[in-house]
């Protein structure tokens, strides 16, 4: 009505009228489609940003929660199993050692030196624990090897690995992480599953770095993974997700296809290795 | 064409923008020697323009929605490169059918549709000094100081 107005007398052609109209609607209806559409994707995009965030904070949170737990672990085992010998030992050795006759000296020796080296072990075992020597010394192999020969050994379960392809090592701190995966995800299934063997291999292409664990028992499948891993009970699954994010590798938990056995694959890119 | 070159950054767009505006220019120059009457407005040059522009315009907003997550992204039309899109774009959608509609017809002439297609192009070109200005209000992205205002447009 304006065009047509400011045009004086003579009216604008219908054709042009309505066309310049709809074309200006189309190109203005463009418009607030883009607008509105980039900003919902940017809504979308800064959830999922706070989702991944929170992700991470659960993680970090259940990294540093276990490494509490481990120093409050090492704390104990020194207060209260190191901490008496080492105090028996003092009373065996300061208990008027010198006026003792000869055969009670040379016993409270012999005890003292009996504790010392329940001590040592004891220590030994601490270390151990938190860096197996097999592992620091003779690699990933061995150290799984070492592990699996233990569990076989027990008698419960069949326990068996193989590395088919590990003539170069992974680095040291990645070693050790897929050291306590391997760990982790072993100690869930003799916890859990109730399986009644288990077979981990290593392979390796070009490009990847493989580790596959599988057992008959009752195992996990991705979903459930991924449900679990969220709870904040499941403090050993996020340790898991935590290491394998650091290694920049991937999970998977899945059942085969013949419904027989589970399976968990952890992939590594290949420049983890040595 | 210098514009959209400068604003869209996919190689294929780039790519469509410089061989329509080859094809445009080849298209303009065998016109004028062999086939434009003289003494009259051919507007089909422009509406074929107009055409590509609003075809250069989808492709940069089509890229603007596809381009990967950026964590720091401004919302599209906090960005000057926004408004001059949409400039052109209102200007060339509005015009569109003018342009085709003044076909071969003599302004001169027709005094009647002279007046007509003056203010209607007059609106047009009014509202896109008005976004242009908008653009030029508008701050730049701060990752990328300087970016649109070394480029004249």
């Amino acid at each position: 009505m304006i065009l047509l107005q400011a045009s004086g007398s003579s009216s604008i052609p219908s054709v042009l009228f309505f066309g310049t109209l709809g074309m200006l609607a189309l190109a203005v209806g463009l418009v607030i489609f883009i607008v509105f559409h980039q900003r919902r994707i940017i809504r979308y995009q800064q959830q999922l940003q706070k989702l991944e965030e929170e992700q991470q904070k659960i993680l970090l949170e259940a990294s540093i929660r276990l490494q509490e737990e481990e120093r409050q672990r090492i704390a104990a085992d020194l207060h209260d199993d190191a901490g008496p010998l080492l105090a028996t030992v003092r009373l065996y050795l300061n208990e008027n050692i010198v006026t003792l006759d000869q055969p009670s000296l040379l016993q409270a020796i012999y005890n003292a030196k009996q504790i010392i080296d329940d001590t040592i072990q004891l220590i030994r075992n601490i270390s151990h624990s938190l860096m197996p020597p097999t592992l620091k010394n003779f690699g990933l192999e061995s150290a799984v090897t070492d592990v699996f020969q233990k569990i076989n050994g027990s008698g419960s379960l069949n326990a068996s690995c193989r590395f088919h392809d590990y003539r170069r090592r992974l680095k040291n701190d990645e070693e050790l992480s897929v050291y306590r995966i391997i760990q982790e995800i072993v100690n869930n299934i003799l916890k859990h599953s109730n399986a009644s063997f288990i077979h981990l291999t290593q392979n390796k292409t070009d490009e990847s770095f493989f580790i596959r664990i599988h057992h008959d028992g009752y195992g996990l499948t991705q979903t459930e993974f991924e449900k679990l891993k969220n709870k904040p009970q499941g403090l050993g699954l996020k340790n898991i997700q935590s290491r394998v994010s650091l290694l920049k590798g991937q999970l998977f938990f899945e059942k085969d296809p013949s419904q027989t056995y589970y399976k968990v694959s952890l992939e590594l890119p290949s420049d983890s290795l040595q | 064409m210098y514009l959209f070159l400068s604003l869209i950054s996919s190689d294929k767009f780039r790519k469509i923008v410089v061989y329509s505006s080859i094809l445009l220019t080849s298209y303009i120059v065998i016109n004028l020697f062999f086939k434009q009457s003289t003494g009259t407005f051919n507007s089909l040059n422009v509406a074929i323009l107009a055409i590509l522009i609003i075809i250069w315009t989808i492709l940069f907003f089509y890229e603007q929605l596809t381009k990967p997550a950026d964590s720091n992204q401004l919302f599209i039309y906090s960005t000057p490169s926004f408004w001059i899109v949409t400039a052109y774009l209102i200007y060339f959608a509005g015009t569109f059918f003018l342009f085709i509609y003044s076909q071969n017809k003599n302004l001169e002439a027709d005094s009647e549709f002279s007046m007509q297609y003056s203010f209607i192009n007059s609106v047009f070109v009014l509202l896109k000094n008005i976004l242009l200005s908008i653009a030029m209000f508008t701050k730049t992205d701060s990752k990328s100081p300087g970016k649109y205002r070394t480029q004249t447009y």
